[in-house]
């Protein structure tokens, strides 16, 4: 059963959230903690914010409802949100923290300013590059707010990325009751001082976080979804701290700390010391109607016979499942003896697939944007055809070319786009990456000069 | 520019040379290509006769040879009840979404028409649930297809949603309908259409069928969008 369908029957599910009244149990409404507002100010949702059209969606009973975060449980205008002001009943047992590992010098010193973020309760943006070790240096400062009693909470756009960190989380603060919460998630709402959740569960709180860290903004759904940035403004208390992570801020986040109202803190190193491969761009004329000839752009076939002799495996990426089929079979044509495997996101031997380039099984993997995010092959290339494709947002790009080079033994790797054009997007890659770099070189040096 | 109802990609309107010749108002499909291509429409010549199920033949389907070959009840579904029809209940009945109503409301008014009744009925659904979902989803289905109100639900102890009850409890379920003060006038010797959302054991519809019988209309079919 998803949690939005079951009855909140005690007090302690409302602090800090908000939720229909029609999911409240009813000797609970009339109690004097409960507060109660209406759902909709005029035309605009109260729970994401966002106006509702009226032509499209006024009820048979003239109520209109949000389409918006319908998926969280329909709210209508005639609905109330029940909340109870969050009063950080917490047990806490000091230390907080049962983690044994060592951060970095660059580490701790951005974690530092972390914890000072949101000891001064601090919007933040920390942009750490792909693979600085992000989750690591996270934990003084949550460690800090939870020994001082506070309500934390952890959250990500994405599922995957919610149940993987869940357990690192709980093994390092392993004294802390620890709430995890998913749409499809099994077993009821329980009140934590730290919550992990996904971007979407925030629509369910109301100034219920002291500490709230976001990670990967830059991800798909919350990039898109005004109504998500809305929740997570909303979910944290007024004085609360919001930490937002990211590896590749977009315009609004580089925006709002030019206007001072986030600081903005960088972490531009990975956390083996180097610096991001830089992305070389080769100019292609009209690879697609080529490839359904079964031909290849000369460039790329070359680089990858190279990549063959040298024994040294990549990931190449193209822009739409569709073009899998053909892209298969010029490669095929084109190099005979070389088995050409591709994956994208519906794919069933997805897992099967990725784990054969894992083993050293596959030279290559041809591929979708679904690997521009969390997978790390060792000493890797990253090849992609048609980076000039709309469905490659800047975030994806940077991701993508974020891939090669993750490895402490083999921290360089080609970072080649093939493209037709010369894209703004491709640009605005290109200098995130050279600025990173700018900084981190910058670091590099005063490291080693003398105190 | 018009956006499918399901997925929001914009749909434009095929224009062809004979669409340019005759004056006929340009028609824009409610779903874009790839969200139709998931439904599997049922064609009347590959379907139970009696009650809609898509099979190859055309012969009785063994659940309604159980209701018996006498039963005089046909019913005619559009599409099958599939993964894809499932997420769209689930999304517009269960979730409340009311937009996606006009998602087939072009198909159910082509099949209302083909079926030449006088009297076009809905389903009704009691009055909690008409409460809680804010509009009965049969009238959404059929947009503003004018519908008689010819039943409505008496009180039995509705402890469970009809989805939630299994194959028997809802086979030896008692008639929850009666007629409405202004239903035997209407009927009489009328050919009545009973629309539905989804026909699952063919109860509730059946159940509503005999009340019309009952009440002297000549011609009694079924009408729903899903079968399953």
């Amino acid at each position: 059963m998803k949690v939005g369908l079951m009855m909140i029957e005690q007090l302690s599910e409302l602090y800090g959230r908000q939720i229909p009244s029609r999911d409240v149990s009813p000797s609970l409404l009339n109690d004097s903690a409960v507060c109660r507002r209406p759902a909709f100010d005029g035309a605009y949702c109260q729970r994401c914010g966002q106006s509702a059209d009226r032509r499209s969606t006024t009820l048979p009973n003239g109520a209109i409802y949000c389409p918006h975060c319908i998926q969280m449980g329909r709210l209508t205008s005639n609905d109330e949100l029940c909340t109870i002001a969050e009063p950080n009943q917490f047990t806490s047992r000091l230390p907080a923290l049962t983690w044994t590992g060592v951060l970095t010098t660059l580490q701790a010193a951005c974690s530092h300013r972390i914890q000072a973020a949101f000891e001064q309760r601090q919007d933040t943006l920390l942009w750490a590059v792909t693979g600085a070790g992000k989750t690591e240096m996270l934990f003084p400062g949550i460690a800090w707010a939870l020994e001082a009693g506070l309500r934390v909470a952890v959250a990500s756009p994405r599922v995957d990325v919610c149940l993987e960190l869940a357990p690192r989380l709980q093994a390092a603060f392993n004294a802390v009751d620890q709430a995890v919460l998913y749409g499809d998630m099994k077993g009821a709402y329980q009140y934590c001082q730290l919550t992990i959740c996904t971007t979407h569960q925030l629509l369910r709180f109301y100034h219920a976080f002291d500490v709230l860290v976001v990670d990967e903004v830059d991800a798909f759904p919350f990039a898109s979804d005004p109504g998500l940035k809305y929740a997570s403004e909303q979910a944290k208390k007024p004085n609360g701290a919001l930490l937002y992570l990211t590896a590749t801020p977009s315009d609004w986040l580089q925006r709002a700390a030019r206007k001072g109202e986030l600081v903005m803190t960088y972490l531009p190193i990975r956390y083996h010391g180097h610096l991001l491969p830089e992305i070389k761009v080769v100019r292609t004329r009209d690879w697609r109607a080529k490839m359904h000839q079964g031909r290849l752009p000369d460039r790329l076939v070359r680089q990858m016979r190279e990549n063959f002799t040298h024994r040294r495996r990549f990931l190449l990426f193209a822009p739409h499942v569709a073009d899998l089929p053909a892209l298969k079979r010029a490669l095929e044509l084109t190099f005979p003896g070389e088995t050409v495997v591709t994956v994208h996101a519906t794919d069933p031997e997805r897992h099967a697939k990725v784990s054969r380039m894992r083993s050293r099984e596959l030279n290559f993997l041809v591929t979708t944007t679904i690997l521009e995010r969390g997978v790390t092959f060792p000493e890797i290339d990253v090849f992609v055809l048609g980076a000039e494709d709309q469905v490659f947002s800047t975030a994806a790009l940077v991701q993508i070319a974020g891939r090669a080079g993750r490895s402490a033994s083999d921290p360089d790797g080609a970072v080649r786009f093939y493209a037709n054009q010369l894209t703004e997007v491709i640009k605005t890659a290109q200098q995130q990456i050279k600025f990173v770099n700018r900084k981190a070189r910058r670091i590099q040096h005063d490291s080693v000069r003398p105190m | 520019m018009t956006q499918c109802v399901l997925c929001e990609r914009v749909v434009a309107p095929v224009i062809d040379l004979k669409k340019l010749l005759d004056f006929s108002p340009l028609t824009v499909p409610q779903l874009c290509q790839i969200c139709q291509g998931r439904f599997v429409a049922i064609p009347p010549d590959q379907s139970c006769p009696k009650c809609g199920r898509h099979q190859e033949i055309t012969t009785i389907c063994p659940d309604c040879t159980q209701w018996g070959i006498d039963e005089p009840f046909i019913n005619r579904a559009l599409y099958e009840y599939n993964e894809a029809m499932k997420t769209f209940f689930s999304d517009y009945k269960f979730r409340g979404d009311f937009r996606l109503r006009k998602a087939f409301e072009a198909d159910m008014k082509r099949a209302i028409n083909v079926s030449h009744a006088d009297v076009v009925t809905i389903i009704p659904v009691d009055e909690q649930t008409l409460q809680t979902r804010g509009f009965n989803q049969v009238v959404g289905l059929v947009g503003d297809y004018p519908v008689v109100a010819l039943f409505e639900t008496q009180t039995t102890n509705k402890g469970k949603r009809q989805s939630e009850r299994n194959r028997h409890d809802r086979m030896t379920a008692p008639q929850p309908f009666r007629l409405t003060p202004p239903a035997t006038s209407l009927i009489a010797g009328k050919r009545v259409l009973i629309i539905d959302d989804v026909y699952t054991t063919g109860r509730t519809i059946r159940h509503a069928a005999s009340l019309a019988r009952a009440a002297g209309a000549s011609w009694v079919q079924g009408l729903t969008l899903a079968h399953g």
